[in-house]
């Protein structure tokens, strides 16, 4: 037996009124008769004849206190917790994204979700086919139409909490496609967020109790004058103002601390000055403790402001020569090729029309209008390839990038390379891996194109140096908890080593190039030791946690999988309410009070 | 208050006159029986009416008035009427009252009874006697019985066994003739049973007020007692009526039956009956 509303259960203050009233002394209008002589062998005898005369007085009170228990028991929904009247095939989801560890449910949102889900999988009728989804970064079927309850206990205890958000879209497609399958399957969501899917009707078990969450959601940093400056903002979830203390520690250093105030859903950017430039890794912390302490930890690297040496080897690229002279932070060297004795000491050798023998070792390599080589064959010309447009890293930050080429070199793809554009099956750009050497091959003349004189040709070339000189393959910035990493690890390594942030030494390379690192589920300072056999280098890396809310923000207003508005209901344990048969028998006492006073002798 | 006008008083006569009414009891076989010896002894004179034994006609009052008269004898006198009219709080009650009826048919039954040149008594009680007023012997002393009947005041509880067991009795037969509702604590039995003891002719006058035969109250009452001011609490219902009639029946019908048994005559008199009717009840 359960109550649906218990806070009807308030009504039944009604019944020690109702008695109140009939104990108190009712009023009786005063009739004077001429003796008591008859009246009282009246009354002695309808006592005697029948017992219940005394009740008989307060039967009306007995209805009456009936029928206003009957009203409390139909306004707190009494209901009876029974399995679903079919064996209809159920999809149980359970959300199990970071804003799940909150501690407003206890002991966790995720935890108390899975209990329920649980009991409620316990409470279906035998033989319903259960699907148990978790809900992530990447849903996943855990059990697939199972009416074992031992596998659907144990699949749905074996979920657990993640550092990530939930991926609302792949989220909607997966329950979209489970529920395509079966269209009279019911969908039941255990999570802090109701999800849409299509226009399918989802009951949604909430377990946000409250927001009362601030979170670190930027943490960023800049060189000045002065030293480093730090900025980090934080984001109220909250409904209220709240007052907190937030610290800056540098290599595990407390530098700083401040108190400031976050208005209620919204954000506050807390600045930090004169960090010594010496630091490597800055750490922001949320010192005040709320529901999620997760999100209160934010972390950066310092990347050495050490200039990237690029050489460039050219018989005459005016382009190229002013590009790179121009742009900060490199020292940038041209030479003719015949005037290059060997090729070391840089960090990129961009090469205009020249391919070495042998390819430098200690940088990676960038080749403009290649020549025949030892590493790729190259044939006649293509004229006038259509460039279209790449997600390439060299592209980043552009929105259409396009040029025109008047025409590039044929070339025979080879096995260590990649098209990055191509056109009829020739490669305009490639890269690949020689021996731990990165090489990215444009296969014409810049000079036959018209990308210098385009806006995106400084943005190319920067994104070059980004991605292609060898600190960068390190060099990782923006991974959020559960990203895999592709490392570029420095030309020559042979041995490569992840030390995460709770201590685990996680072996990357061999191979090399190393596979994409995916344990990255722990937000905090990674460390990258690279082993060359002379010298092992030591880099740094953070992971933060996802801006969860704004991540799924935006997901949501981007609308569902099926595009349209789905119907969400609240989450009704399987239960039979009795609203309707108790109503009708309060009805039925007011229709019997009604009788009896109708039918009284005198009115 | 009068309680008995020009107008009823002369239908009273006429009655008591066309139909020879006269209150007949055990004691007037006696009364006409001629008692000799010394003790007879002449007392009155009154008309002679059709009917009386023309041996007492008074031929010396007839050669004087040339009217006939019979004598009275002592012997007569000894069996008085006795009225015991029920003074208690419980006969201030009904529309038409009880206490106004039960007079006004006192006054009748003393009328008649003066008529006949029977000596009346009023005895009015409660819980006890209230006094005795009388003898009313002569027409002319009707009026003093009426204006004594008047002035009595109601009040006190009923109790008509004390009322008559402590009353200073003049040995002798007689008519009582008992006034009252019949809602006398203890029952009426006992007195009763005392009046025949003391060799009376007993007529029994039970006046009831028509709300009291059939009550017309109506939701949750206190009923107030009028003589004890006790308060009983009822809610009325159809259930509770016909047990009242159910009682009511019985109770009547046992004093009926008790009257019966002991040689009383009984009559039920709703206080609305017209005084006619009442009186010829009784005496019928």
């Amino acid at each position: 037996m359960t109550f649906v509303t218990p806070w009807g259960l308030i009504g039944l203050i009604a019944v020690p009124l109702i008695i109140i009233l009939y104990i108190m002394k009712q009023k009786r209008e005063k009739v004077i008769v001429s003796s008591h002589v008859l009246w009282q062998k009246v009354l002695r005898d309808m006592q005697a004849a029948t017992p219940w005369q005394k009740l008989r007085k307060n039967l009306l009170m007995f209805l009456q206190l009936l029928c206003a228990v009957l009203i409390v028991l139909a306004l707190a929904g009494m209901a009876l917790e029974s399995g679903t009247h079919t064996s209809q095939p159920v999809i149980i989801a359970i959300d199990s994204s970071l804003s799940m560890s909150s501690t407003d449910v206890k002991p966790t949102r995720l935890d108390a979700a899975k209990k329920d889900a649980q009991k409620y999988a316990a409470e279906l009728p035998p033989g319903t086919p259960v699907t148990v989804v978790s809900l992530r970064r990447e849903p996943d079927v855990l059990l697939y139409e199972s009416d074992s309850d031992n596998e659907i206990r144990t699949s749905i205890q074996s979920i657990e909490q993640t550092k990530t958000y939930t991926d609302i879209r792949r989220a909607e497609e997966l329950l979209l496609s489970l529920k395509n399958r079966h269209p009279d399957a019911l969908i039941v969501l255990f999570s802090d967020m109701p999800i849409r899917v299509g226009n399918e009707e989802i009951q949604f078990s909430n377990y946000k109790k409250q927001n009362d969450n601030i979170a670190v959601v930027r943490f960023t940093h800049a060189f000045s004058k002065d030293g480093i400056t730090a900025m980090s903002i934080l984001r109220n979830q909250g409904d209220n103002d709240s007052e907190v203390s937030v610290s800056l520690y540098g290599d595990d250093s407390f530098l700083d601390s401040q108190l400031v105030t976050v208005p209620e859903n919204g954000t506050r950017t807390v600045w930090w000055s004169n960090v010594p430039s010496s630091v490597k890794t800055l750490h922001c912390v949320i010192d005040t403790e709320d529901i999620l302490t997760e999100d209160n930890h934010a972390y950066d690297t310092v990347f050495e402001g050490k200039p990237v040496k690029v050489l460039l080897v050219t018989h005459g690229n005016y382009f190229l020569e002013k590009i790179f002279s121009i742009i900060e932070g490199i020292e940038f060297t041209r030479t003719l090729p015949d005037e290059l004795i060997e090729y070391k000491d840089h960090d990129l050798y961009v090469l205009d029309g020249v391919v070495p023998d042998k390819l430098p070792e200690d940088g990676n390599v960038v080749i403009f209008n290649p020549v025949p080589n030892d590493y790729f064959a190259v044939g006649g010309w293509m004229d006038t390839p259509v460039i279209e447009p790449s997600g390439h890293v060299i592209f980043k930050h552009l929105e259409n990038p396009g040029f025109s080429v008047g025409r590039t070199r044929i070339i025979e793809k080879p096995d260590w390379a990649e098209p990055v554009i191509e056109y009829n099956g020739n490669p305009v750009i490639f890269e690949g891996l020689i021996n731990n050497t990165r090489l990215l091959v444009f296969g014409f003349n810049i000079y036959e194109t018209d990308l210098p004189i385009r806006t995106e040709f400084p943005v190319i070339i920067s994104n070059i140096l980004s991605e292609y000189s060898p600190a960068s393959g390190t060099r990782i910035s923006g991974i959020t908890a559960g990203e895999p990493i592709r490392f570029m690890l420095q030309p020559g390594t042979i041995k490569a080593n992840v030390i995460t942030p709770d201590g685990r030494n996680i072996e990357i390379a061999p191979p090399v190039p190393p596979q994409p690192f995916i344990q990255t589920e722990e937000p905090g300072i990674y460390k990258v030791l690279q082993d060359n056999s002379l010298h092992i280098n030591e880099s740094v890396f953070v992971v933060n946690l996802p801006d969860e809310w704004q991540a799924e923000s935006i997901e949501s207003a981007a609308g569902g999988a099926g595009g349209e508005e789905g119907i969400i209901i609240p989450f009704r344990k399987n239960v039979r309410l009795f609203n309707l048969p108790i109503i009708c028998a309060a009805l039925l006492i007011l229709i019997v009070e009604w009788w009896y006073y109708a039918n009284r002798r005198y009115a | 208050m009068k309680i008995i006008d020009n107008d009823t008083l002369k239908k009273i006569q006429r009655l008591a006159i066309k139909t020879g009414l006269k209150l007949e009891g055990q004691a007037a076989g006696n009364r006409k029986s001629l008692s000799k010896g010394s003790s007879v002894e002449f007392s009155d004179f009154r008309e002679y009416t059709a009917g009386d034994d023309f041996r007492r006609i008074d031929w010396n009052a007839y050669g004087r008035f040339d009217k006939l008269f019979v004598k009275l004898f002592m012997e007569e006198r000894e069996a008085p009427v006795r009225i015991f009219l029920d003074t208690s709080l419980s006969m201030n009650y009904g529309q038409p009252d009880k206490n106004t009826a039960a007079k006004r048919l006192a006054a009748a039954l003393a009328y008649i009874s003066v008529n006949t040149y029977d000596r009346v008594y009023i005895n009015p009680w409660n819980s006890m006697m209230q006094g005795t007023f009388g003898p009313y012997s002569t027409p002319s002393s009707f009026a003093k019985a009426v204006n004594t009947l008047e002035i009595i005041e109601n009040g006190g509880k009923s109790n008509f066994t004390e009322a008559v067991a402590k009353m200073e009795w003049k040995t002798g037969r007689g008519i009582s003739i008992v006034i009252t509702d019949g809602l006398v604590e203890g029952g009426l039995e006992e007195g009763l049973k005392y009046l025949k003891y003391m060799k009376q002719d007993v007529y029994l006058c039970q006046i009831l007020s028509p709300q009291e035969l059939a009550p017309d109250i109506d939701g949750a009452l206190e009923l107030v007692d009028i003589e004890t001011n006790d308060i009983i609490e009822v809610t009325v219902s159809g259930e509770l009526f016909d047990m009242y009639e159910k009682l009511l029946k019985q109770f009547l019908n046992n004093i009926k039956q008790q009257c019966k048994k002991f040689g009383i005559h009984y009559a039920l008199l709703p206080s609305d009956m017209a005084l006619e009717e009442m009186v010829l009840k009784v005496a019928s």
